[in-house]
Order: C-alpha cells, then sequence, then structure tokens
C-alpha cells in the first residue's frame, strides 16, 4: 500500500516535471509553430464580431423608411457628383505630372498603395499597444508595413498573423519610434510612444529637438512624419506638442506629443502597402 | 516546536511548487499569447486553502497574488485582495471537500477560478474598451481556455501537492484547526 502510494507520488511528479521542462525547453521552432498554428486557427473567431456589425449595420439600414433612404441617396449623389470632379482633375494633375516626369526622366514617387481594412479586436491590456486589422499576407501587407487613418499615423504592421488579419504596433506603444518632423521645419526629431496612460489620451514623445524651436499652448506645434522615417509617407500628422523643455544637456529639447484622441475609438484604417511588395505580390499569382 | 517547524516547511514547500505553477502557467501564455491567456488563480489557492490554516493560505494567497498582478492588471491592486478572500471561503468551507473527490475539486477550482476571473475582469474594465463586441469576445475566450485549463489540471496540482508532501514524510489530509 505504501510503496502503491510512492509510486504514484513518483508519477505525478515526474509527469508534472516532464511538461515543465517541455514547456519551458521547447524550441523557437515549436513555440512559434504552435503560436501560429493557435492564431490561424481563432483567426475566423475574432473577425465574426466585426462581419456581424456590418450585418447590424445592414439591417439597420434596412430598417430606414424609404424618404429617408431617398435623402441619403440626393445627398450622396452630390457627393459622389464633387467627387467625380476632383477625380478628373486628381487624373488631370496625374496626367501632367507624369509627363513631367517623362520629360525630366524623373523616377516615379508612387511608392505605396492603400489597403482598407476594418479593426478587429483590441485588447484591454494592450489597449494603446497593439490592434488586430482584418487584412493580412493575402493583400500583400508585409512586417513594418506603414498604417494611417484620416487622423494621422496609427502604427506600423508589427506581425502578419495569417492571410486575413495582421496586429499592427500602435504610434502611442513604447517601443514605437521614428524619424520625425514639425511642419514647416526639415530638421528631423525624434518621436516614441509612452506606453499605456491610464484615464487620460494617449501621449508620445520629442526629442532630439533644436534649441530654436518653441511651442506653446497658444502656438501649438504640429508633429509630422519625415520621409527619414522609410516606411511613412513625409508629411503625416502624427500629433500636437504644446510645450517644449531644454534638457538637461541643454542641447536639444524635448516634449509630450499629445496624439489625437480618435485614436481610441478607431474603426477602419489604411494600411500602406509598398508598390514593390504587391507587384511581387501579383507576380506570385 | 516540532509541529511550528513542520508547519512553516509545509508553507515553504506549498509556496514553492506554487511557484512552479505560475512558471508553468507563464510557459503555456508565452506560447498560446496573444490569441489567448490562461487565468488560473484556483491553481494557487485551492491546494493552501485545503492544506494548511487559515491564516496560512491567505499568506499564500496574497504572496501568490502580488505575482500574478504583472500579468493580469487590475486597477487599485486589487487581485492579491481576491485571491487573500477566495482563499479564506474556501479555507472556511474545506470540511464539505474532505473526501478529496477529484470531481469535487475541480468543481471548486472552476467555481473560485470563475469568480475571481469576472471579478478581474471588472476591475480591469477601465474606460474606453470599445468595441465591446471584440472585447466581450476575448474575455470568452479566456474564460473558455481557462475553464478548460482547470479542468484539466485542477485535480492533478491538488494531487501533486499532495504526493511531493508524501515524498517529505508529510500525509496532507484535510486540517480542521486553523
Amino acid at each position: 500500500m505504501s510503496s502503491n502510494k510512492i509510486n504514484t507520488a513518483l508519477l505525478n511528479i515526474a509527469t508534472f516535471v516532464v511538461i515543465l521542462v517541455l514547456c519551458a525547453g521547447a524550441p523557437t521552432f515549436v513555440r512559434h509553430f504552435t503560436e501560429s498554428a493557435f492564431a490561424s486557427f481563432k483567426a475566423p473567431l475574432e473577425t465574426i464580431p466585426s462581419h456581424l456589425k456590418d450585418l447590424e449595420q445592414f439591417w439597420l439600414l434596412r430598417g430606414d423608411s424609404k424618404t429617408s433612404l431617398i435623402e441619403a441617396c440626393r445627398d450622396l449623389a452630390r457627393v459622389n457628383a464633387m467627387y467625380q470632379i476632383k477625380v478628373m482633375e486628381n487624373e488631370a494633375l496625374s496626367a501632367r505630372l507624369r509627363r513631367y516626369q517623362s520629360m525630366w526622366a524623373m523616377p516615379s514617387d508612387a511608392k505605396f498603395r492603400p489597403e482598407i481594412a476594418r479593426v478587429v479586436r483590441r485588447d484591454i491590456s494592450a489597449w494603446w499597444q497593439y490592434m488586430v486589422i482584418r487584412k493580412g499576407s493575402s493583400s500583400g501587407i508585409e512586417v513594418g508595413d506603414a498604417v494611417i487613418y484620416s487622423g494621422g499615423v496609427v502604427g506600423r504592421i508589427k506581425k502578419v498573423l495569417s492571410s486575413d488579419t495582421s496586429l499592427v504596433e500602435l504610434v502611442s506603444d513604447r517601443n514605437f519610434r521614428m524619424a520625425a518632423r514639425f511642419e514647416g521645419d526639415d530638421r528631423p526629431v525624434v518621436y516614441q510612444g509612452v506606453g499605456q496612460m491610464t484615464f487620460r489620451s494617449a501621449q508620445g514623445q520629442v526629442s532630439d529637438v533644436f534649441t530654436d524651436i518653441s511651442a506653446s499652448y497658444d502656438k501649438p506645434l504640429r508633429l509630422c512624419t519625415s520621409s527619414l522615417a522609410g516606411t511613412f509617407p513625409d508629411g503625416l500628422y502624427i500629433g500636437t506638442v504644446r510645450n517644449l523643455a531644454v534638457d538637461s544637456d541643454g542641447m536639444f529639447k524635448s516634449g509630450k506629443v499629445y496624439l489625437n484622441s480618435a485614436l481610441d475609438s478607431i474603426n477602419e484604417v489604411a494600411v500602406l502597402v509598398k508598390i514593390s511588395n504587391s507587384n511581387s505580390e501579383k507576380s506570385k499569382r | 516546536m516540532k509541529l511550528e517547524k513542520k508547519i512553516v516547511f509545509r508553507f515553504l514547500r506549498i509556496l514553492i511548487l506554487n511557484l512552479l505553477f505560475l512558471v508553468f502557467v507563464d510557459e503555456l501564455n508565452d506560447i498560446f499569447s496573444p490569441s489567448a491567456y490562461i487565468i488560473a488563480p484556483a491553481l494557487y489557492i485551492i491546494a493552501p486553502a485545503l492544506f494548511l490554516g487559515t491564516l496560512g493560505a491567505f499568506f499564500v494567497a496574497i504572496i501568490m497574488g502580488f505575482f500574478c498582478s504583472v500579468s493580469i492588471d487590475t486597477s487599485f491592486g486589487v487581485l492579491p485582495i481576491l485571491f487573500g478572500i477566495a482563499s479564506i471561503v474556501v479555507s472556511r468551507h474545506r470540511s464539505k471537500f474532505r473526501n478529496l473527490e477529484s470531481t469535487g475539486i475541480i468543481l471548486l477550482s472552476w467555481g473560485v477560478n470563475m469568480s475571481i476571473f469576472v471579478l478581474a475582469v471588472l476591475f480591469a474594465f477601465t474606460r474606453g474598451v470599445a468595441p465591446y463586441s471584440s472585447y466581450m469576445l476575448r474575455v470568452f475566450v479566456d474564460a473558455v481556455f481557462s475553464s478548460m485549463f482547470i479542468i484539466i489540471f485542477s485535480a492533478f496540482a491538488v494531487n501533486l501537492q499532495r504526493s511531493l508532501a508524501y515524498l517529505f514524510g508529510d500525509d496532507l489530509n484535510l486540517r480542521d484547526d486553523s
């Protein structure tokens, strides 16, 4: 009886030790495979709320009266007419630009193709760090691609989770760091997110600012992306700087960057897919 | 003096094994994150509450609560308090689980785990969690995975505490004194 108990006890402990060693000592490729397999398995589940929301919106619109639909169509027709004129203007300007480029043998400056994607998940524990969007490798998205929205910079692609989902590292994340510049000034500065801000909107930090630049509440400065950032086009809005203080070394200034509060409730973003990426994607197909 | 030494040794042994459980759960979470996160506080509370006195179980629960606070970010540092309260409640009702039957242990663990899970979610529910549907889905997925883990592992965890104690010459049974 006693030896039976000892055997059972030893078996229990041995089982636990084996499980622990397997988990702790699992090679990186096993962890990577498990994580990827699990993410791929769960990806359709994650997109369900987003699809349900679309369906809800559809039925909500179906419930509208014919009069309100006619009014909406009339308003849309006006907006469409305005956009058609804009499209024509845009085409004329693009044609002129192409003509000048061919005349002077200039390289084309079209580097990105916007890919619109819906936000499907934001974790409460990483609200200001990451979000999951409903576009993945099948759309030509790659790690490092810029993500923007109507209010400016959202972040960059940290990981392509599956063919239909990607993980975005937000501009407010502590690990997000990029070259930036102030509007109307070409000198580069360094932008970095500050991470989780409880009960406050997201913020960032700007450093290595030249001492002749100053900002105040009356005259705030707009921080934009710099062409030096590589993955981002030049001049995209990042945030507003209302105060700059001289660093302890006296050589540079630094200050808080107030990000757009719309970043808190963002539902749709645009991923700037590099043209070379999308071309290679098309050639693969 | 000998009894005190035995109780201190038992306390330390249970605490160390709990820390190993914590490492194990963290390793699993490392593999599964960010898709799911296993939250299994019952794993650290049930065995101490059954085999230690109320005070000992309370201290183990508080210590484990502080360790878990690193990964479960609740407002006002409420997690250790939740762990402590749960350990007292289980300790008060431990006589009902005298025969240490697996089904009873699993049900108890699941009940305690889900109670703490729901309370932790409520305390983590700060402003700006919209879209709610995505947040609720994530909570649901975590709850399902945590439940599965508890159902599979809770009885084994209690048995493991007993097995380890048995090898050290300490036959663990439910204590009525506290």
